[in-house]
């Protein structure tokens, strides 16, 4: 299922181009939105819930437009800003009922829900206190209550884990994940730790100057195409050696693994190189411990599509 | 209870499966929850200090009316029309808790980050400041409408009130036509600077000038600079005294020291408050939709 679709999404402040043409299709599960700051996220997370109109293009939200039925899509959507400003004087309780009603959800049922997504996102006990004398760390768990008591179809979080030492950061992460499994919420996260983003989503979108600069699934971009990794017990320069004898471009980093590039675009080139690598070892009489496709990690994707200077 | 009836109902959170009633229940739970915080409820006592001043000051005054009545009514005569002027109390009220409670609820909500939730509701930035604007009102014509309608109810039953049903029905008609209009402009220009102003004490401070000072312009530019009297349709404050009494059928004043507005047609009152409300609303939702959503 679709969840977010955009074609030639243009949005204008003025004289500046914010969003210059985004195409780009969210599905179902965990989906990253990256971009350095003034790339467009916050632009386009405001088309998506429907509040600023989009200049040209078209953009459908869980099959509706958010332009023409904004209180419809928002009804089906679930928010947490990335700010920690919440009413000091409201217990979580009544903030999380308080939102999931004005999501249409009748009294009793808000409040019924309202305490069990505290317990379920570990503030049970803390469902009574006031807002204002909670950690950095409740306060995003109360955030991230809010956004899917009324059980939303798509919830967009903005730094969920903005604020946090790195235990909180891995159970956020966690609760984040369980959440989009067990109950089939999808999610949109906003988000600077690509480490965080490539750990728990299933897709990213990168923007860059209003554009898409990549998309697609986190696995289909972090693996494969540069290279293999190759791993031996021991002489692996002898082995980059064998390899550059026959053609390709290696290069041993230590005593134990081997680098080899020229694995090319094509499916052949990267099995040819891989027959190159075995046939190697055989002949040199090697302990061969791995073979695997280079790991290109998010971080790398994403600084390769921002152009000099950028990057967050 | 038998074995066969026995059931285990799943606890915790699971899929919501039921019904979602839409942007009006949206509108109206905002509605109720701000006439909630505007009275302090459910928060800190300091927080429901100002309506206990502010139903005191108006309140009072009609408590102290009904012992009078009360105690003297068989005894001596007691004038209906005290009632009538009963609004210059409810008046203080309505003032006070223009300035200290209108800035509390929509300042806090942006300073406090629920404006980007509640945009992020199915509330639109119309609903939302329909709903507080209605909020706001609904208060302010409580604050006189209540004890001028025990008032009229407690004189009638003493016989000093109207004297058949035909005039009690004009009594409350007139009562709730004229708490109306007295608490109009006070609603329009807090929710107006409230809407441009960032912090609750900036906010107090200009409503209060704003209700408070044009009063003494405008008399001073009438009366000693000859200006004509439609000027004061620019004093906020007279205006809407002004349609209040109009409203009530309560004698209007003349002569020196009397804001202007009593002597200027009740049609050019009646245009200006409606052309003040509609002008401070119009720029309280140009504003609110210029706001952005704080992430």
């Amino acid at each position: 299922m679709v969840i977010v679709e955009s074609a030639g999404v243009v949005k204008r402040f003025g004289s500046t181009l914010a969003l210059d043409g985004v195409d780009v299709t969210i599905g179902e599960g965990i989906t990253g939105l990256l971009g350095a700051n003034g790339a467009g996220k916050t632009t386009l997370l405001t088309l998506i819930l429907g509040l600023r109109e989009r200049d040209e293009g078209d953009l459908r939200v869980l099959g509706v437009d958010p332009d023409s039925a904004g209180p419809e899509v928002r009804q089906r959507l679930g928010f947490s800003p990335e700010h920690h400003h919440l009413p000091g004087d409201m217990t979580a309780a009544d903030l999380v009922a308080h939102i999931a009603r004005l999501h249409g959800l009748p009294r009793v049922q808000a409040t019924q829900r309202a305490s069990d997504t505290l317990w379920e996102v570990g503030l049970g006990e803390e469902r009574f206190r006031p807002i204002g004398t909670m950690s950095t760390g409740q306060l995003q768990r109360v955030k991230l209550a809010q956004a899917v008591a009324h059980h939303p179809e798509l919830v967009i979080l903005d730094e969920p884990t903005d604020g946090l030492d790195p235990m909180q950061r891995t159970d956020m992460l966690a609760l984040i994940s369980r959440l989009a499994a067990e109950h089939g919420i999808n999610m949109l996260i906003s988000s600077h730790h690509l480490t965080e983003v490539e750990r728990v989503c299933t897709s990213v979108v990168m923007l860059e100057a209003g554009r898409v600069a990549r998309a697609g699934r986190v696995s289909d971009l972090t693996v494969g195409g540069a290279g293999l990794v190759v791993e031996v017990y021991e002489r692996a320069a002898d082995l980059a050696a064998a390899l550059s004898g026959a053609g390709f471009e290696a290069r041993a980093e230590d005593d134990e693994v081997v680098r080899v590039a020229n694995a090319g675009e094509a499916r052949g080139a990267e099995s040819a190189c891989a027959d190159a690598v075995r046939d190697a070892v055989a002949d040199l009489g090697l302990g061969l411990r791995s073979l695997l496709p280079e790991h290109v990690s998010l971080a790398d994707v994403f600084t390769s599509s921002q152009p000099e200077g950028g990057g967050s | 209870m038998s074995d066969a009836q026995a059931q285990i109902f799943e606890g915790g959170f699971r899929p919501y499966t039921g019904p979602r009633l839409g942007a009006r229940l949206s509108t109206r739970t905002l509605y109720t929850y701000s006439l909630g915080r505007l009275l302090g409820r459910k928060r800190r006592f300091r927080s429901k200090l100002i309506p206990i001043a502010s139903a005191v000051v108006s309140w009072v005054g009609a408590i102290g009316l009904i012992f009078w009545a009360a105690l003297f009514a068989l005894i001596i005569d007691v004038d209906f029309d005290t009632v009538r002027g009963y609004y210059r109390f409810a008046w203080i009220g309505i003032v006070l808790f223009s300035i200290l409670a209108t800035p509390t609820l929509l300042t806090t909500d942006r300073r406090s980050g629920l404006l980007s939730l509640y945009l992020a509701s199915p509330l639109s930035r119309t609903r939302y400041l329909g709903a507080q604007t209605m909020a706001i009102h609904t208060l302010l014509v409580a604050l006189s409408l209540v004890p001028v309608l025990i008032l009229g109810i407690v004189y009638t039953a003493l016989g000093v009130g109207p004297g058949n049903a035909g005039d009690f029905a004009i009594f409350v008609l007139r009562a709730i036509a004229a708490s109306i209009s007295l608490a109009l402009l006070p609603t329009a220009l807090g929710v107006a600077i409230c809407s441009a102003a960032r912090r609750a004490g900036i906010a107090m401070v200009l409503i209060a000038l704003c209700l408070l000072v044009p009063q003494g312009i405008v008399n001073l530019l009438v009366e000693v600079a000859g200006a004509p009297a439609e000027l004061g349709v620019l004093d906020p404050m007279n205006l809407s005294w002004s349609l209040t009494k109009r409203s009530f059928a309560l004698p209007l004043e003349s002569g020196t020291g009397v804001s202007p507005v009593e002597s200027v047609a009740t049609w050019v009152v009646v245009l200006a408050t409606l052309g003040w409300s509609a002008l401070l609303g119009g720029f309280a939702l140009w504003r609110y939709r210029r706001v952005e959503v704080e992430r």
